[in-house]
């Protein structure tokens, strides 16, 4: 009878042993403003997550043992921290696990120990995207005609479908004024430029974020940011400002193709500021250098197609509908 | 009198945790955002090789190799300097139009259509020898991103102001330059049709102006990383190398070109350059 019993129990314990090993990491999370002596290395564990040394060092794996409250910052809304996904290594539960030296001295990039895989950069983003619409005032300048520069003024729309790709339309408005050099190669090298004027550019365009992360500014507020790149494809309706004021303008409607990269950073769950590079593609029609017939239409059919790249820089704030929304997961 | 006391019971109760409230603060108040942050800058010297493009220039782009030196007195204040050889360089694409609008030679009357030939369009343009600048940089933000959720990395981002230094080699138009740069050559090689210019100023030599930047450092290791530099310099200069106001030898309609056409005009460059830090060990904050 007892031998029946002692491995019965042997059992128990063999089954039990594992889910101890596991338990401590699947403790709820604490608030990030319950641990304030989280960040030392030194103190102990009291959430029972395992807060493994970074390996990359470089600023603090979030919840991972670098910023107070385990990733619930300062300034960071409030929000629960603590990362559960934390894993202690197999064996040593509550315990930092040990990491190699070379591991020590990476940054992160690439990966490192598995565990790291799990933490996020940012727990919980300060806003969540999906399902949401942005609008988007624009204002913006170009870039790379040093002859002629347009000030832009407009305006966009996105539909997130998720927290990383958005597809919308925008739409500006050019105005333009002819800058010193344009006047200095009429003065000296008896040039008169050929120049058109953009008039708006409209455009269905797609985005999607490549790059998420944050920032602390002098190691004291920490705000969120996020990369991305976009591409459209739209129309962008010019002016040719004749060489003699006698002469017909005339319009052209290009088709235009865009591509660009931007920079967002997230004040509010519903505000995020943004600054964005774009190129803007298009074929358009120039005068001929030797117009001598004031007929805009019949100049139009003589004039000379280029291809153009319209670069502008543009910003403004970003508007999220509906200004609010509910975190379903913990990360 | 037991009335009293049991009132004053309640009272003191009922405004205990009011009092130990009001004591509570938030814990976090004060403290640094981050905790042990591998301290990257403070301390540190840097080297950096460099390439880089000129941009938005009117007549001459230049590709560059140079490098850059810092030191970081503190994690968010450091000095340094640059240096940018200009390697190659070629027309815009305002050059090419200007020269592909002029006509071949002079006019026979250059008092009447005093326009420049190409030749001699392309002859007084400047170019960039070198630039270089000493800066001091600010670099308040640092942070970490992740790229398409798989590849992790530590940044800062920084802004530089300071002086700018420029080299320029003047066109082949010349104070002293003879008829073979700024007019036509007949058959029998003597000269023709010249300009009217009394050149007293040649668009060349070493150009001072104030120097402003922005950059960013993306750490690879802790001794390691990439480095993207924006610079600007504002310089006098005349790149196109003829007269722009319009001031004349009394008496004559021979056009004057001297220091009075110079004007501000901005040299900027974009640079990519991998940093090596040194000490190579980074020591965390407490």
């Amino acid at each position: 009878m007892r031998t029946p019993v002692i491995a019965l129990g042997a059992a128990l314990a063999l089954l039990v042993a594992p889910l101890t090993t596991t338990a401590a990491p699947e403790e709820p999370p604490s608030t990030g403003a319950a641990r304030p002596a989280a960040g030392a290395d030194e103190a102990p564990p009291s959430t029972g997550a395992a807060r493994p040394t970074e390996p990359s060092g470089g600023g603090g794996e979030p919840g991972g043992g670098g910023e107070p409250g385990g990733g619930g910052e300062p300034g960071g809304g409030g929000e629960p921290g603590g990362e559960p996904g934390a894993r202690p290594t197999p064996g040593a539960p509550g315990a930092r696990p040990s990491v190699p030296k070379e591991e020590e001295e990476e940054t992160g990039i690439g990966g490192g120990p598995s565990y790291w895989r799990d933490i996020k950069v940012v727990p919980r983003k300060l806003i969540l995207k999906q399902k949401r619409v942005e609008l988007m005032p624009v204002l913006g300048v170009t870039l790379n005609d040093n002859l002629i520069r347009h000030y832009l003024l407009g305006a966009g729309f996105q539909y997130h479908i998720s927290d990383v790709l958005s597809f919308g339309i925008s739409g500006h408005y050019y105005m333009y004024n002819l800058t010193d050099r344009n006047y200095l190669v009429g003065l000296q090298q008896r040039v008169l430029p050929t120049l058109n004027k953009y008039i708006f550019a409209a455009l269905a365009e797609a985005s999607y974020d490549v790059a998420y992360g944050k920032f602390a500014v002098h190691n004291h507020w920490i705000l969120q940011f996020s990369a991305f790149i976009t591409g459209g494809v739209g129309v962008t309706m010019t002016e040719v400002i004749p060489r003699n004021a006698a002469h017909d303008p005339w319009k052209n409607y290009n088709v235009t193709v865009s591509i660009g990269i931007g920079f967002r950073m997230f004040i509010l769950k519903w505000l995020t500021l943004w600054v964005a590079v774009k190129d803007y593609m298009m074929p358009d029609k120039y005068e001929s250098g030797n117009r001598d017939e004031p007929d805009g239409d019949i100049a139009k059919k003589n004039g000379v197609t280029r291809f153009i790249n319209n670069f502008v820089v543009q910003f403004g704030i970003t508007f999220f509908l509906p200004p609010d929304f509910k975190y379903t997961t913990f990360k | 009198m037991k009335k009293i006391l049991v009132s004053a019971l309640f009272a003191v109760l009922a405004l205990a945790p009011l009092a130990a409230h009001a004591e509570r603060k938030n814990p976090l108040e004060g403290q640094p955002a981050v905790r042990h942050k591998v301290e990257f800058l403070k301390g540190r010297f840097e080297v950096t090789p460099r390439l880089g493009l000129t941009f938005l220039q009117d007549f001459k782009h230049n590709f560059l190799v140079g490098a850059s030196l810092g030191y970081h007195i503190t994690s968010w204040l450091s000095i340094g300097a640059f240096f940018d050889y200009a390697a190659l360089p070629w027309d815009t694409e305002l050059t090419n139009e200007i020269e592909s609008t002029l006509p071949d030679r002079l006019n026979p009357n250059t008092t009447v259509d005093p326009s420049p030939s190409k030749r001699i369009m392309h002859n007084a343009l400047d170019t960039l020898l070198f630039q270089a600048g000493v800066y001091l940089a600010y670099s308040p933000w640092f942070g970490k991103l992740s790229l398409f959720g798989k590849v992790f990395g530590n940044f800062d981002f920084y802004f530089l102001t300071g002086a700018g230094f420029a080299m320029l080699k003047a066109g082949e138009m010349r104070i002293n330059s003879n008829c073979s740069v700024d007019a036509d050559i007949d058959p029998t090689g003597l000269c023709s049709n010249r300009l009217y210019l009394d050149r007293r100023v040649e668009n060349g030599g070493f150009k001072v102006g104030p120097l402003i930047g922005a950059g960013i450092r993306i750490q690879l290791l802790r001794w390691l990383a990439l480095h993207f530099t924006f610079n600007a310099m504002f310089i006098q200069r005349n790149s196109a190398g003829f007269d722009r106001t319009g001031d004349t030898i009394p008496g004559t309609s021979v056009l004057i070109v001297d220091k009075k056409d110079n004007s501000w005009e901005s040299l900027m460059s974009f640079n990519i350059g991998v940093t090596f830090l040194f000490p190579m060990k980074a020591p965390r904050t407490p």
